[in-house]
């Protein structure tokens, strides 16, 4: 009963029920360089994650 | 977390602006909020020609669309770099850039570099070993050169860039810590037109980069999800990693830093002095004709004619 998480090609598992905030955090991800997509639907960050969602992260910042 | 306008679901809190919308009403606030800027540094006017950078990427993709709906004449370049790096990275932006012109019907010109000039950017920078085989360097060089050229020889009164306010955030702390007080005095939305330099504003300049994204995902536009091979590890997205640790604890700062940087701008804080301004030099390439800081050849030239640099 994990939660997955995917940013590009890496892939993380939290388990239990957390607030989308709290994953990022957990995750060291800072809410501002990404998007967070469930199911096709943007998500914002106080949006309660589930067991088994499948999150995927788009990461925002590009640039050289 | 509901819609500030509407009450339904939000799909992005915007924490910098204390404001949370739905896909609808953040499509609408993002075409305003640009519409407002062009207008707060008169970048253009709805009668003028511009000429819109794309790179195939999200922040291009989504300021080519909004300029479009907001009823500007706006056309494309694209830059073929030639950069394959294993991923076809110039063959599927330039894919998508094609597609996005061609689903909208907008005019999109496509400068392919190696058949222009009979290098690709990697070949370039192998050969003149300039940025140390990252080829970063030659890469801005060229790009700056063909899209001013283009500009120019196309009659069109503005070139558009697609810098976002993390962009600017991020160069404009780079160059506060180096103190390069001449590119801090430039870091502005619009430079203006000198003879043979067209207008160069960035629209941009108050988006974050999230809110294109979030443009580009909501209106669905495809774009280049992969980052340029070269980019990996560079400076400035080590600096734009850091202002978002920041903005996270604190709101709204990146967008104060830029914001701060254009009132001390106005009120002349990085202004020239005299004698400073007797000592700046321009001249125009020999060959090309384009505004350089160095007599004979612009560094372009020197580039392209088998010149080391």
């Amino acid at each position: 009963m994990t939660i997955k998480i995917k940013i590009r090609d890496r892939e993380y598992q939290i388990e239990g029920e957390v607030q989308l905030t709290k994953a990022l955090k957990h995750l060291n991800i800072p809410n501002q360089s990404v998007l967070a997509i469930r199911n096709g639907i943007l998500l914002t960050e106080d949006e309660p994650l589930h067991s088994e969602d499948q999150i995927e992260l788009i990461e925002v910042i590009s640039g050289g | 977390m509901h819609c500030q306008k509407c009450e339904k679901k939000a799909s992005i809190h915007l924490q910098q602006h204390r404001m949370a919308l739905c896909k609808e009403h953040f499509l609408e606030w993002l075409l305003n909020q640009t519409e407002n800027s062009i207008k707060k540094f008169h970048l253009f006017t709805k009668g003028e020609r511009i000429l819109v950078a794309v790179s195939g990427g999200k922040d291009s993709l989504s300021l080519w669309d909004i300029l479009w709906q907001l009823g500007y004449c706006v056309d494309g370049i694209y830059i073929d770099l030639g950069i394959d790096a294993r991923i076809g990275y110039s063959q599927k932006s330039r894919l998508l850039a094609e597609q996005f012109a061609s689903e909208r019907k907008l005019k999109l010109k496509v400068v392919d570099v190696k058949a222009a000039y009979s290098e690709n950017i990697p070949e370039m920078t192998e050969r003149t070993q300039r940025g140390q085989s990252k080829p970063c360097s030659v890469c801005g060089l060229v790009k700056r050169y063909i899209m001013n050229k283009s500009a120019l020889e196309e009659g069109y009164a503005v070139l558009a860039t697609a810098h976002n306010l993390d962009d600017e955030a991020a160069i404009l702390l780079m160059n506060t810590l180096n103190w390069s007080m001449d590119l801090i005095r430039r870091q502005l939305p619009l430079l203006p037109e000198r003879p043979g330099f067209v207008r160069k504003v960035k629209p941009f300049y108050r988006t974050y980069e999230r809110e294109a994204a979030a443009y580009a995902l909501l209106s669905g536009i495809r774009y280049i999800y992969e980052e340029c091979p070269y980019s990996k590890g560079s400076t400035q997205l080590y600096h734009k990693r850091i202002l978002n640790q920041i903005e996270d604890r604190q709101p709204s700062v990146k967008l104060d830093f830029y914001l701060g940087y254009l009132r001390a701008n106005e009120n002349r804080m990085f202004a020239l002095k005299a004698d400073d301004k007797e000592n700046i030099h321009e001249y125009y390439c020999a060959n090309c004709g384009q505004l350089t800081n160095r007599g004979d050849l612009c560094s372009f030239c020197n580039l392209t004619s088998g010149q080391k640099l």
